[in-house]
């Protein structure tokens, strides 16, 4: 077994599963690199998971090659692979005392006691979880379980930990402090995370890079910042955050139109001409005002709803008769607007792209 | 809507005749015979009792019954083990054929399928047959009428009862433990060591003890296809009290088999052994 020495780079060339007549994932290409934090994001049934089984070894790779460092590992078992795990359900042994749960894969690799003593102490104070090594799983809260699950997965520093949803069972505060956590002890053992989640705030905290999937494809691929600012899809858009995405017709990569109006965007290189097209702006990227706002991009609209949000305050637009949504900072001196005020919006070429109008209506 | 009361109210039909066709006779059957039993006094009555139950043919019919009763015991755990297992991860038709198997004894007659045992077993049966025929046995071998018959008839019968307990106590077993243990590193032969048997130990304690309890007073698979020699104390039982007519020694026999199944029973429910009998939900 090669674990601690091994590189924590992986890649993925062509890689696909099939399940009878259905490819859940196909042709899958990325590289992860050593010590990155990698989310695979994507709604159920994107392939996400498969993606990551098959990382891990518990499914066949059907098409394609993984390689760890330079060696291909496609064929090699899960027991062989020496990667951390975190489960869905934690999958913590409901028999064993939590400092026992976290020795077992110290046992599996017959470390001495006095090393597994160390190493079990040393994991659990990385959690901190010293306190509880000889509680039972089942007397500890779900977050703590986590930590367990954590505990387990780094004991024998592995350089790969492949993570299933590991808080999708804990509440939203405690979520983003586990969030936090896992990031903070990532950087410090400077493993290598490959994480599954469809919580796009989630990966978006979290990753280094992001893989938005869809339909067992990766969809996009990036930073959290270029793949929310910039989208190369209306799907991908959508998912990672509140989006105006407003019917035009293209005249070029970077120009439309629309009711006589004209919009100036930046490339998205996604080969839009001349031909119906969506204009992808965030609402936070709206500039309202009651004059022209000055920017490349300004239109016309009406207040039709306002919401209170605390930090934004959110508008419901009537811009040349699409809804588009807005988010005001709520900053001291922002001029405010009331339901049935007539308003100039605007926003800058480079916030804004145009896209391929969707064919399934998603 | 009916209440719990309501509910509990039905169930009193069924606890009459309980009391009417089994506590009644049971208790006249006890009164009589150790009625019988202490006219010769108190201590003359617990001077015969001793003296019966540690007479050799009552000792050798308690060892007997206590060693026929934990090889079936273990019999059927190694055999009902790889089942019960499969059952948890079988396809729903694989599932219910192989369900179907294990229950449809179940509706056949104990009698009906202890014969159907003695035509196959028989010294001139299928399977004695079959070997001889193959050339893998010169002479028949003894199948029938002696402890290997009752171990053979016995372990069959209660068998359902193993597979139902373990596979009730499996179905709790969250698979992906065993996944996360080989994800560690473990090869199967170590999860399941560390893993997946001790959390089937509970079924395994469950099973072993109905199976025991039901083989200690077990009657006619031993007598059917038991040897002269193999006495089990049901049959003791029965002999004395139809052969001998000797009622006080078969009533301090039965009442001391009912206290073990009783004492063994009570440890049974205590470990939660009904829940895992009739496949309630343990979570």
């Amino acid at each position: 077994m090669n674990q601690t020495n091994a590189s924590g780079r992986i890649a993925l060339t062509g890689v696909g599963k099939i399940y009878g007549a259905q490819k859940v994932v196909r042709d899958v290409n990325v590289t992860i690199e050593e010590g990155e934090f990698f989310s695979l994001l994507g709604p159920s049934g994107s392939g996400k998971t498969t993606t990551l089984m098959m990382i891990a070894g518990f499914a066949e790779t059907d098409e394609g090659h993984i390689r760890l460092g330079d060696q291909d590992i496609s064929a090699v078992p899960p027991k062989e692979r020496g990667f951390g795990m975190v489960f869905q359900n934690y999958a913590l042994f409901p028999h064993m005392s939590v400092a026992d749960n976290v020795a077992f894969p110290l046992k599996v690799r017959k470390l001495s006691a006095a090393e597994r003593r160390e190493r079990v102490q040393w994991a659990l104070e990385t959690v901190k979880l010293t306190d509880f090594a000889d509680r039972s799983p089942k007397q500890l809260s779900g977050g703590q379980q986590q930590r367990v699950a954590l505990a387990r997965a780094i004991v024998y520093q592995p350089r790969v930990i492949l993570m299933d949803e590991p808080l999708g069972a804990l509440d939203k505060n405690l979520r983003f402090h586990m969030q936090t956590e896992i990031k903070d002890i990532q950087r410090r053992l400077g493993m290598t995370v490959i994480y599954v989640t469809h919580d796009q705030e989630e990966a978006m905290n979290m990753s280094d890079r992001i893989a938005i999937m869809r339909d067992g494809q990766i969809a996009q691929l990036g930073t959290p910042a270029e793949v929310y600012q910039h989208p190369d899809s209306a799907f991908v858009g959508k998912f990672l955050g509140e989006a105006n995405l407003l019917p035009v017709t293209a005249t070029s990569a970077t120009a439309a139109l629309r009711d006589g109006a004209t919009f100036a965007c930046r490339d998205a290189g996604s080969g839009v001409t001349s031909e119906p097209a969506l204009l992808f702006v965030r609402p936070e990227k709206l500039r309202l005002a009651a004059t022209p706002t000055g920017l490349e991009n300004d239109v016309a609209g009406r207040v039709t709803r306002v919401s209170y949000l605390g930090s934004v305050i959110r508008y419901g637009l009537d811009v040349l008769g699409q809804e588009m949504t807005a988010d005001a900072q709520n900053l001291t001196g922002t001029p405010a607007f009331a339901e049935g005020d007539s308003l100039r919006v605007g926003w800058a070429a480079q916030d804004c792209r145009l896209l391929a109008p969707e064919g399934d209506g998603a | 809507m009916i209440t719990h009361r309501q509910m509990t109210g039905l169930l009193l039909p069924m606890l009459a005749l309980l009391s009417l066709v089994f506590v009644a006779p049971l208790l006249w059957f006890f009164f009589m015979s150790l009625g019988e039993l202490f006219q010769r006094g108190l201590g003359g009555g617990l001077a015969y009792a001793m003296k019966a139950i540690t007479s050799k043919a009552v000792v050798q019919s308690l060892i007997t019954t206590v060693r026929i009763s934990v090889v079936v015991t273990l019999l059927s755990l190694v055999l009902a083990y790889p089942i019960a297992n499969y059952l948890t991860r079988a396809g729903k038709l694989a599932f219910n054929l192989v369900i179907l198997a294990v229950i449809v004894p179940y509706f056949t007659s104990v009698i009906v399928r202890t014969y159907a045992w003695m035509v196959l077993l028989g010294s001139n049966g299928i399977i004695n047959q079959t070997l001889q025929s193959l050339g893998i046995t010169a002479n028949p071998l003894e199948l029938l009428y002696n402890e290997r018959g009752i171990l053979i008839g016995m372990t069959y019968v209660l068998l359902p009862y193993m597979v139902l307990t373990l596979y009730a106590a499996m179905k709790t077993i969250d698979p992906r433990l065993m996944q996360a243990a080989e994800g560690m590193g473990a090869s199967r032969l170590y999860s399941f060591v560390h893993v997946y048997f001790p959390l089937s130990l509970p079924g395994v304690v469950s099973g072993g003890l109905i199976v025991f309890i039901l083989s200690l007073g077990y009657f006619i698979t031993p007598a059917l296809m038991g040897g002269p020699g193999d006495v089990m104390i049901a049959m003791k039982i029965q002999h004395e009290v139809e052969i001998m007519l000797n009622w006080p020694l078969a009533a301090v026999l039965s009442l001391a088999l009912l206290a073990v199944t009783l004492l063994l029973f009570g440890l049974y429910i205590k470990l939660g052994g009904l829940k895992h009998l009739v496949g309630s939900d343990l979570k």
